[in-house]
């Protein structure tokens, strides 16, 4: 059955592992599955039944200069993504890499997966808010915004759209995308999947059910941050 | 720390400028007093909060003596010039105690007197002497919950609210946001919790021609407070102590952090980071109450010592460390400006709201007005202020549910109705009954905080407890009873708002008398060593 609006816990840590397993043999050539593959589960060290998800994506800080030429190449190269520049013409090109570290979490309250990272600089430097808005990977929407240093929010909704909290297994301090609308557009985007489903008499066993459970909220995820950086 | 501008009658300190509070306590039964008797000694603490200009009872004293039969009527002078017209919706305190301003207002409307206030206790009394509950209904804590526990008498009525019957009868429906007594007492003892922290410098980050040795602030600092709301009186301490104006100048506020002390709550979290461990700096920098973070140090250390669970009790200052200048840049730190704690508080408010009743329209439907002025009530540690806007999103308990716990014996007349119209099992449709799920979480020391769906009645009907809770979460600490062996010995203890809670507690009942100001009953959880 695909779950609607919400997941248990178990739910939750049955299809994230189906789903890491189907795209973890996945090579990664389209920019689809480029979201979905890389992540592993994580186990609190000590206490059972908070597992995760997480990986970790390295970007170039130099991408910031380079807003308008998207990099269509994977982003896991170091140095190669400010192709449009003629680098002579830069003083210096700084590769330095970003380290970005994902989770998709369990969120408590809310019953859904919740998007929780952190950005840190090569020598291991937390990035401020205005820097890693600079990066690509948060995505602006066209609704006027309310920034302060930790967080930014949108008009007319009760949380912030990205704020600071801490993470909920490992405790650590993190940013994270409130996962306070997820509910309504899982609840919408999964009756349109179980309709369509129900057309074709298509069957799916509880694990695949569960993935596309995951890849649809991967894909509300895409609509605010860019995951295949 | 200075509170509430509330005048009490014992162990006040400071002055009561209000003549009027000062006579109305110190007449005790009677009504009416000359404002000469003020004159006289007596000082109270704080500052009177009445906004009455003083005489007003004896302008009154003296109409009502001529006349008995007239009821108090004429307008009250307020001190800020504006009429009563103006500002009836206003919050005007009465004079003296009670800081209910339905209680003037119904005073006014209804007939009755301000009655003699001894202690936090208002009592009033009717012109005409029908006893009796006044309509509307009282919002004050103290006629609530106090008045009714600790002094009722046969020849005087008791502050009521419209929830409460008194023993004639009188009935009222119940107002949404009322709260029976034992409700209110226990958010009131929660709300007054404080907890002791030492509050150091650091040394290195002393600015130039400092009294050093004497940068070490002790407070004893509200449970429901929050670190960053504490730096304007340390500051005014260092100020004037410690610091050297000239050198200070520079300082920001917005800089200053809290680390706490003891080193074995430094965190080293190895995430996937190509560079190594992250130094994670300690609890208190976090956008914990303080209570919380007095509490998870106190399991935190019950970990590491051999202390009998008596040495719980005993209370150790917290020792915090103040620095003054942003963390290097290695460490990652959530912002610590109390506008960034503001926020976080608010969003905790809203998903225990959530967590509640499947949305958070009770409190986006409050005002922008009323969501500051819950953050204000904090700021200002004002009770009264704090619940005003809090009642309308806490859901209270209903006293004659089968197994709460025990009711002062004197609010006997407590009953939402008499119980031939209250059959048992009907909830309370806004009470603490009905909720999804009772907003809980535990906290392991040095551990993970765990969070799960809490309902308030289980499966099988009975209220769910916090020792059903414990066992199903930490079973290992706290073992289910079974037939085999019905009293097993829990290997642990949890502590809510610094007490040792009671397996029994329903859930129900801590999420409406013993949550944080967030809205959250935070339960750390403890090893108990030794016998």
């Amino acid at each position: 059955m695909l779950p609607s609006s919400s997941l248990t816990r178990s739910q939750f840590e049955q299809a994230c592992k189906a789903f890491i397993s189907k795209y973890h043999d996945q090579v990664s050539t389209d920019l689809l599955s480029k979201k979905l593959t890389g992540w592993m589960w994580v186990e609190h060290p000590t206490f059972p039944g908070l597992g995760f998800m997480s990986r970790t994506r390295f970007v170039s800080r130099d991408e910031q200069h380079s807003a308008v030429s998207e990099y269509a190449d994977d982003g896991e190269d170091y140095g190669s993504l400010s192709m449009d520049h003629d680098d002579a013409a830069l003083p210096h090109s700084t590769h330095e890499a970003l380290v970005i570290t994902q989770s998709v979490v369990f969120s408590a309250t809310f019953r859904v997966p919740a998007f929780y990272f952190a950005v840190h600089d090569a020598k291991g430097s937390p990035l401020p808010l205005d820097e890693i808005l600079q990066t690509p990977m948060i995505i602006r929407g066209a609704l006027p915004e309310t920034n302060t240093p930790f967080s930014v929010s949108i008009a007319d909704s009760p949380f912030p759209l990205l704020s600071q909290g801490e993470h909920p297994t490992l405790g650590t301090p993190s940013w994270f995308i409130h996962p306070c609308e997820t509910p309504s557009a899982m609840a919408e985007l999964s009756a349109e999947l179980k309709a369509s489903a129900m057309a074709e008499d298509a069957v799916w066993s509880e694990d695949e059910c569960l993935i596309r459970w995951m890849e649809i909220w991967f894909m509300v995820l895409g609509n605010v941050v860019r995951l295949d950086a | 720390m200075v509170h509430s501008s509330y005048c009490y009658v014992h162990g006040a300190e400071g002055v009561c400028q209000n003549q009027v509070g000062v006579t109305t306590l110190r007449a005790e039964g009677s009504v009416n007093s000359s404002a000469a008797d003020a004159s006289s000694g007596d000082a109270r603490a704080g500052r009177c909060a009445s906004v009455w200009l003083p005489g007003f009872l004896e302008m009154e004293a003296a109409k009502t003596a001529a006349d008995p039969e007239r009821p108090p009527l004429g307008r009250l002078a307020r001190k800020d010039g504006r009429t009563e017209d103006e500002t009836s919706a206003q919050n005007c305190r009465t004079a003296g105690v009670c800081g209910s301003r339905r209680f003037l207002e119904v005073t006014k409307r209804h007939g009755w007197m301000l009655g003699s206030s001894e202690g936090r206790e208002t009592v009033c009394l009717r012109l005409d002497g029908d006893p009796g509950v006044r309509s509307g209904g009282c919002k004050s804590p103290y006629g609530l919950g106090l008045a009714s526990k600790e002094r009722a008498r046969r020849d005087q009525w008791s502050c009521s609210s419209s929830v409460a019957m008194s023993t004639y009868g009188a009935r009222h429906s119940p107002s949404t946001f009322s709260s029976p007594a034992s409700t209110t007492l226990f958010r009131r003892l929660t709300w007054e919790g404080t907890v002791p922290l030492e509050i150091r410098v650091d040394s290195k980050e002393l600015p130039a021609n400092s009294n050093r040795g004497l940068e070490c602030y002790f407070i004893q600092a509200p449970r429901v407070s929050y670190l960053p709301l504490l730096v304007p009186e340390i500051k005014r301490f260092l100020m004037d102590v410690v610091f050297d104006e000239e050198a200070a100048r520079g300082l920001k506020e917005e800089d200053w952090w809290f680390e706490s002390e003891d080193g074995h709550l430094l965190k080293w979290c190895r995430t996937h980071v190509l560079h190594g461990a992250i130094s994670v700096l300690t609890p208190a920098c976090r956008h914990w109450p303080i209570g919380l973070i007095y509490d998870n140090h106190t399991t935190s250390v019950s970990t590491r010592q051999t202390a009998s669970t008596s040495a719980l009790l005993q209370s150790a200052p917290l020792r915090l460390v103040l620095h003054l200048a942003s963390p290097p840049t290695e460490k990652l730190l959530l912002a610590p400006t109390p506008e960034a704690c503001k926020q976080a508080f608010m969003g905790q408010l809203k998903e225990a709201d959530f967590l509640r009743w499947g949305s958070t329209k009770r409190m986006t439907g409050l005002r922008k007005a009323e969501q500051d002025g819950i953050w204000e009530g904090i700021k200002e540690h004002n009770f009264d202020d704090y619940w005003r806007v809090a009642n309308k999103v806490t859901p209270t308990t209903v006293p004659t549910r089968p197994n709460s716990p025990p009711v002062p014996p004197s609010s006997a007349s407590l009953h939402t109705r008499p119980p031939s119209a209250d059959p048992q099992g009907v909830p309370d449709r806004e009470g603490a009954y009905s909720v999804r799920s009772v907003p809980v979480r535990l906290y392991l020391p040095d551990g993970p905080v765990l969070q799960d769906l809490a309902p308030p009645i289980l499966e099988d009907g009975s209220p769910n407890t916090l020792s059903d809770l414990l066992s199903q979460h930490l079973p290992l600490l706290f073992p289910t009873p079974l037939p085999s062996a019905p009293t097993p010995r829990n290997l642990g203890y949890a502590l809510i708002q610094g007490v040792l809670a009671p397996p029994e507690a329903e859930l129900a009942w801590l999420g409406a008398c013993m949550t944080g100001a967030d809205g959250w009953v935070n339960v750390c959880i403890g090893l108990l060593r030794d016998r």
